[in-house]
């Protein structure tokens, strides 16, 4: 099985970051900025389902226009990325899902849980993020925290729906 | 010129404009390849075969050509990363029953955006941190104003409690009643004390001005002091103190016993002040560890009032407190948890809060300890004798001389009232430079320097007097000592270079006073003797 996976959020909250530790291990602390969009392939096997996921590292940053939505053409689930210590990241990602109305499978990544003491989410961010009804993961591409099950946790929602 | 049949070329040019480094395929509505041509190599996309999944050759495509036919549009992405180096703009055109997908190459229009992407973003991320770092300010300076309203307003409270008792004292005739305002204007002192002590150790903790001094602690008899001090508390407003100790193997621990006392001191006061009727109860649980260290696992919980989940991210915060109609009567001024905290980080521990409002609450913390071997026998506890060092005391074979400078007219007063109960001379001047000048004149056995004095402060006067080089009647440099309200770490060492024979803490109690007055005289006496 093949699918198409759209990691989504705003600039600097880890997306490139969390796609080369899943597809290379690796992890680097310097910041460059994602220009239009990263394709990166990778295998998964969930269960005794094998599948490919092409996984689109789209640009972060206002979007003014359309590309998210032209660049989410085809794809099959959603990894929504913020920062945990930005809570205004959380804005781009609530604006994108409001856009985004076709329900695919998503998964919401609160990146850098290895700088959880720095986090500045109020209970008040808690709850406008729970509001979306999407399952929540703390991830750190840095220590590789959760990365793994973030992609299989999709894999197994999308499979579930394709199978 | 590109080098496509003439229509795809007509074709690209309506859409892009302009001859580029191009590429194009064609594929069937199923996405099969039919037709391609132009710069393959360039894109790094794999030599094409007809009748191949044209997704085969450029991954980008996959899920598009099928999202496309449903749109009926031309779909345009800019700025595919197809290798390190390449970027492409990619249109996707569906008209008589194929596809027509151009790639044309965007490498150096991405790479004029990405300087100016990196660039806008640097400086998004500076202008947040600033912002983030001005609303931190703010939000401390808007703590530290409420912090030094309360502690001012608590300071004021005692001063006033404590002249209206010494006022009431002044006209009172009789004895019996004279001590009830005593016991009254001690405990608007102790109260105080209390905040003046929590503000110092909270400044100290934060400027990080605090080592620990590990020690052998036998936790029983620990556990035994901490009981002796708190139950009373506790009974006075009609509460059960329940201890719960379980040491597996292990009793002696290596722990800073003050730092350890004042964590627990302060987490059952606390739990005291909020509960009105019920228990307050304190488990403890030592287990062994690897590396010979042990697990030391407490936890103090209340029948209390509770702390609502709104207020529990905040109850560390130094100067919070909670807004409670039930607790508007407790006094304080929110530095104890923070207090806390700040103790069981240094101590290398965290402190957690469970906590349900009207129900009570649970204050846990955990320590990794060094187990103290039984060689390294712990001081022994219990109540103290104090007897009053030979040199001290008025069994002393001659009263003494002493000089004392302190620019404070209450501690010279209870220094003097102290020392003259002994039996000693005690001539008092309120500067070091008047004390240089006297000492030119007179003979003393001790000399004792505050260390905190306008114009001339303790370090400066005790220097110039080894300057002079002043003796006592038994021809040894007068003993010098200094003390100072403020334990710094580094004014034992300034004092010595002072000259000064030793450096006392105010507050240190008349035993510890008495002690080090006795040994710096033994010293000076045994100089005399050699």
């Amino acid at each position: 099985m093949k699918f198409k996976v759209c990691m989504v959020g705003q600039f600097s909250v880890g997306k490139t970051s969390l796609v080369s530790q899943y597809v290379s291990s690796v992890f680097s602390e310097s910041y460059l900025t994602t220009v239009g969009v990263k394709i990166d392939k990778k295998n998964v096997t969930v269960g005794d389902i094998s599948s490919d996921l092409l996984i689109w590292d789209i640009a972060g940053g206002s979007d003014s226009r359309g590309m998210i939505g032209t660049y989410s053409r085809g794809s099959h689930g959603f990894l929504y990325v913020i920062d945990g210590t930005r809570p205004s990241t959380i804005d781009f990602v609530e604006e994108t899902i409001k856009k985004n109305d076709d329900a695919k499978p998503s998964i919401l990544l609160i990146n850098k849980a290895d700088l959880k003491d720095a986090w500045q989410l109020t209970e008040a961010d808690y709850k406008r993020i729970k509001d979306w009804n999407i399952p929540i993961l703390e991830t750190s591409a840095k220590t590789g925290n959760n990365v793994e099950n973030s992609f299989s946790d999709l894999t197994k929602r999308m499979v579930g729906l394709h199978a | 010129m590109l080098n496509f049949p003439f229509e795809i070329r007509e074709k690209f040019l309506e859409f892009f404009g302009t001859e580029w480094k191009a590429c194009y395929l064609i594929t069937d509505k199923k996405g099969a390849l039919v037709q391609w041509g132009g710069d393959f190599d360039y894109f790094g996309v794999k030599k094409p075969q007809v009748g191949q999944a044209t997704e085969e050759h450029v991954l980008a495509l996959f899920g598009l050509l099928d999202a496309n036919i449903v749109e009926a549009e031309p779909l345009f992405l800019e700025h595919v990363r197809l290798d390190a180096k390449v970027y492409a703009d990619i249109l996707i055109v569906f008209e008589n029953n194929q596809h027509i997908v151009f790639l044309k190459d965007s490498s150096e229009k991405a790479v004029q955006i990405f300087d100016v992407q990196q660039s806008r973003n640097n400086l998004k991320l500076l202008v947040e941190a600033l912002q983030h770092s001005v609303e931190l300010q703010s939000q401390q300076r808007s703590n530290f104003l409420d912090g030094f309203a309360s502690v001012s307003h608590e300071i004021k409270n005692s001063l006033v409690a404590m002249q209206e008792t010494f006022n009431e004292m002044k006209a009172e005739k009789s004895v019996s009643k004279l001590k009830d305002w005593l016991k009254i204007g001690e405990g608007a002192m102790k109260h105080l004390q209390s905040i003046v002590y929590q503000t110092m150790d909270f400044s100290k903790l934060e400027t990080g001005n605090q080592t620990l001094h590990p020690r052998p602690v036998l936790l029983p008899e620990f556990f035994s002091k901490l009981h002796a001090a708190l139950a009373p508390l506790a009974a006075r407003k009609g509460l059960k103190l329940h201890f719960e100790t379980f040491f597996d193997d292990v009793e002696m621990v290596s722990v800073d016993e003050l730092k350890l006392y004042q964590v627990f001191t302060n987490l059952v006061g606390n739990a005291i002040k909020f509960t009105e009727t019920g228990y307050v109860k304190i488990a403890v649980e030592l287990s062994p560890a690897e590396n010979g260290q042990c697990r030391f696992a407490a936890e103090v919980s209340d029948s209390g009032i509770g702390i609502a989940k709104a207020d529990q991210s905040r109850i560390f915060e130094q100067f919070n407190q909670i807004q409670n109609s039930s607790v508007q009567h407790v006094r304080g001024v929110g530095l104890g948890l923070a207090i806390t905290k700040s103790l069981l980080q240094a101590l290398g521990g965290t402190l957690s809060l469970e906590s349900k409002l009207g129900i009570g609450s649970t204050f846990k913390f955990s320590l990794r300890l060094e187990k103290a071997g039984s060689e390294q026998n712990a001081q022994p506890q219990g109540a103290e004798v104090f007897q009053i060092p030979t040199h001290i005391s008025k069994l002393a074979a001659n009263p003494l001389n002493i000089l004392m400078a302190d620019d404070d007219p209450a501690n010279c007063l209870l220094f003097q009232r102290i020392l003259e109960n002994e039996g000693h001379k005690v001539n008092v001047v309120t500067s070091g430079k008047t004390a240089l000048e006297v000492v030119d004149k007179k003979q003393y056995d001790l000399i004792v320097l505050d260390r905190q004095m306008p114009m001339l402060d303790g370090f400066a006067t005790c220097e110039e007097i080894r300057a002079k080089k002043i003796q006592t009647k038994n021809n040894v440099p007068v003993p010098i000592v200094i003390y100072t309200a403020d334990e710094q770490r580094e004014f034992k060492d300034i004092a010595a270079n002072a000259g000064a024979n030793k450096l006392i803490t105010k507050g240190c109690g008349k035993k510890a006073l008495f002690e080090a007055l006795d040994q710096v005289l033994r010293e000076s006496s045994n100089r005399k003797a050699d």
